[in-house]
């Protein structure tokens, strides 16, 4: 069964002479144990298509579905309370909270999290894959760009989200990082049946994924499906 | 609470800024109340240290002491001293060779009535001779002695100092006590004249004529000159600084919280509840008026040492108290609008891209 399902979708900002239709009779679907890609040029509709699915955004008409809940029919508190306890985000632009140091950025969802976070030593390894182990003690300003973009990758880990969605995970770092996260995120896919949906203009992301989608002009398609075991 | 005090923390001139100001303000409000209840002190001292409930005096003269006077006819007989004393008032000004010159209130008592019993002397000892005076310590603090031969008015007698006595302040003007007697020479009057009015430690007193009235010492306080517009004028100010800090306050947090926005919008977008940053947001507001409360009390204190003599502060800690938690609850009002802001912040203005 698709975890995240959204149907019909669109999504118009502004009115009248002024109105943008950035997304057009968008249908998709995620399973548990998928990386899903998201490929399309920039000002397609990507971010949007990504908050959306994560109920940041709603949509201007159609049908978000998570875990078999419609998002238009939640109110606000079972929205909040889903994206906290399903959903890890990794936003485009990081947004850490500037006055946290890393370690802090993890752990503040626990003052309002009830349900538990991922495992201390998964969470290690996660740390030490992405390569930022090293990196507790530190504000969000003494980082690299590629750094801050792991710690991000981290802190939407660190819930044990059902689903992971992420915005560009990649676009700061080398390829030798690129290829790591990437086989991170696969592995969290097929080995902890995560459901994962990379949004990317990085080539080399794809590698990684079992399905992707390109969104052009707002129109979503599906491009490429490698393994059929699991797509439903 | 959290995240208030770890921005806090991490922000720290920005907020050590915003602390300063509010500190300063609740400084300003403290020295004013102070200042306040220093003067409203100096216009009542004396009167308090009388401790009595009623003053009965001449009905017609709109409560003006100086203008009252008591025949000593319409005096019962058998009035009861430990409760009742008859007292003489008259503005004086004293001079004496070398001293300063000092405009005071002359209040003519009885060695036999409760006033002069009651009359703590903190150096020397009471008069007991017409022409010797016990006087307010300020006039020590002139430069005074025991003993100082004075001029009262242009009375042709000198007084003699004989004690001092602490907080005998009249309407601002330091007291001196002598007898009723000098009180009559002082005025002239002749030997038929008791005093100005009588004092009672009970409600009312009952003379033989009813040119008399009995009032509460309250009302007689509210009718010392300059005394209730000195209080209100005050009362205004401090409620007006009061207002200010609150517009003040409640400014900060705005933009400060305007500030910090996206940061709020991140938080909600991973799930935080709303409600949870509103209370961050009030609680960093109550963190910043108590710092500001601490450190305007400590500018206070400090202001206290280096304060010159004279100056009537007088520091009412459970009035400064209530002053406090009145700023404190201006400052929830002012965090009120921006812990609004926040409860509907859309985390979508947390997302860049
Ligand atoms: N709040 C908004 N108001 C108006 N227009 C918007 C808004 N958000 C997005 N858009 C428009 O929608 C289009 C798609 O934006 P989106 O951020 O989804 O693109 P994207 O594919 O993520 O691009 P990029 O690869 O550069 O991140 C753009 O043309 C953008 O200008
Ligand atoms: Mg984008």
């Amino acid at each position: 069964m698709a975890v995240v399902e959204l149907k019909n979708i669109n999504k118009k900002f502004g009115t009248g002479d002024a109105e943008v239709h950035v997304l057009k009779d968008v249908n998709f679907q995620v399973n548990p144990g998928q990386l899903v890609a998201v490929v399309g040029p920039s000002g397609s509709g990507k971010s949007t298509f990504l908050t959306i699915a994560g109920g940041i955004q709603t949509p201007t008409s159609g049908d978000v579905i998570v875990e078999g809940n419609d998002l238009n029919k939640m109110n606000l508190k079972q929205r909040d309370h889903l994206r906290l306890n399903k959903v890890g985000f990794v936003l485009q632009s990081y947004n850490l909270i500037p006055f946290l140091k890393v370690k802090e950025q993890f752990s503040f969802v626990d003052r309002v999290k009830k349900t538990k976070n991922v495992d201390k030593k998964h969470f290690q390894e996660i740390l030490s894959q992405l390569g930022i182990s090293n990196l507790m003690e530190k504000y969000p300003a003494q980082l690299s760009g590629g750094q801050t973009q792991r710690v991000a990758i981290a802190r939407a880990l660190y819930v044990d989200p059902a689903i992971v969605l992420a915005d560009e995970p990649t676009a700061a770092l080398d390829s030798q990082k690129v290829m790591e996260v990437g086989a991170m995120f696969r592995d969290l896919a097929h080995n902890n049946n995560k459901a994962i949906v990379l949004v990317t203009h990085d080539e080399r992301l794809e590698d990684f994924a079992d399905v992707i989608y390109q969104i052009l002009d707002g129109k979503l398609s599906l491009l490429e499906k490698k393994s059929d075991k699991k797509v439903a | 609470m959290y995240l208030a005090i770890k921005e806090i923390l991490h922000e720290k001139l920005r907020y050590g800024l915003i602390i300063g100001m509010i500190s300063l303000i609740i400084f300003l409000i403290y020295v004013m109340t102070s200042v306040a209840i220093g003067l409203a002190g100096e216009n009542t001292q004396a009167i308090d240290g009388w401790n009595v409930q009623s003053i009965t005096m001449d009905k017609s003269v709109n409560l003006n002491l100086s203008q009252s006077s008591v025949q000593k006819s319409d005096i019962p007989s058998n009035m009861f001293a430990k409760e009742n004393s008859v007292i003489g008032q008259i503005p004086t000004i004293v001079r004496s060779k070398g001293r300063k010159t000092i405009s005071s209130m002359f209040f003519g008592i009885n060695q036999n009535q409760f006033l002069y019993k009651n009359l703590a002397v903190q150096s020397g000892g009471k008069f007991t001779k017409s022409n010797a005076v016990v006087v307010d310590s300020s006039f020590h603090d002139n430069g005074y002695q025991l003993g100082d031969k004075i001029k009262i008015n242009d009375y042709k007698k000198e007084f003699t100092i004989v004690g001092f006595s602490n907080n005998q302040k009249f309407n601002v003007a330091p007291a001196l006590y002598g007898t009723l007697s000098a009180w009559r020479d002082l005025h002239g009057y002749p030997s038929t004249f008791a005093g100005s009015a009588v004092l009672s430690k009970k409600n009312s007193l009952k003379l033989k004529s009813s040119n008399y009235k009995s009032y509460s010492i309250q009302t007689f306080i509210n009718k010392l000159p300059g005394y209730s517009a000195e209080n209100s004028t005050f009362i205004f100010m401090i409620v007006f600084l009061m207002i200010i800090s609150l517009i003040l306050i409640a400014v900060f947090l705005y933009i400060l919280t305007i500030q910090s926005l996206p940061v709020y919008a991140v938080l909600r977008a991973q799930g935080i509840p709303a409600k949870k940053l509103s209370y961050s947001v009030f609680s960093q507001s109550v963190i910043l008026i108590l710092a500001g409360i601490f450190f305007g009390a400590i500018l206070t204190a400090i202001l206290n040492t280096v304060m010159p003599q004279g100056i009537p502060v007088k520091y009412d800690f459970p009035l400064l108290l209530s002053v406090s938690l009145g700023i404190l609850i201006m400052g929830l009002i002012g965090a009120f609008i921006p812990a609004q802001k926040i409860s509907h912040v859309d985390p979508i203005q947390g997302i860049g891209g």
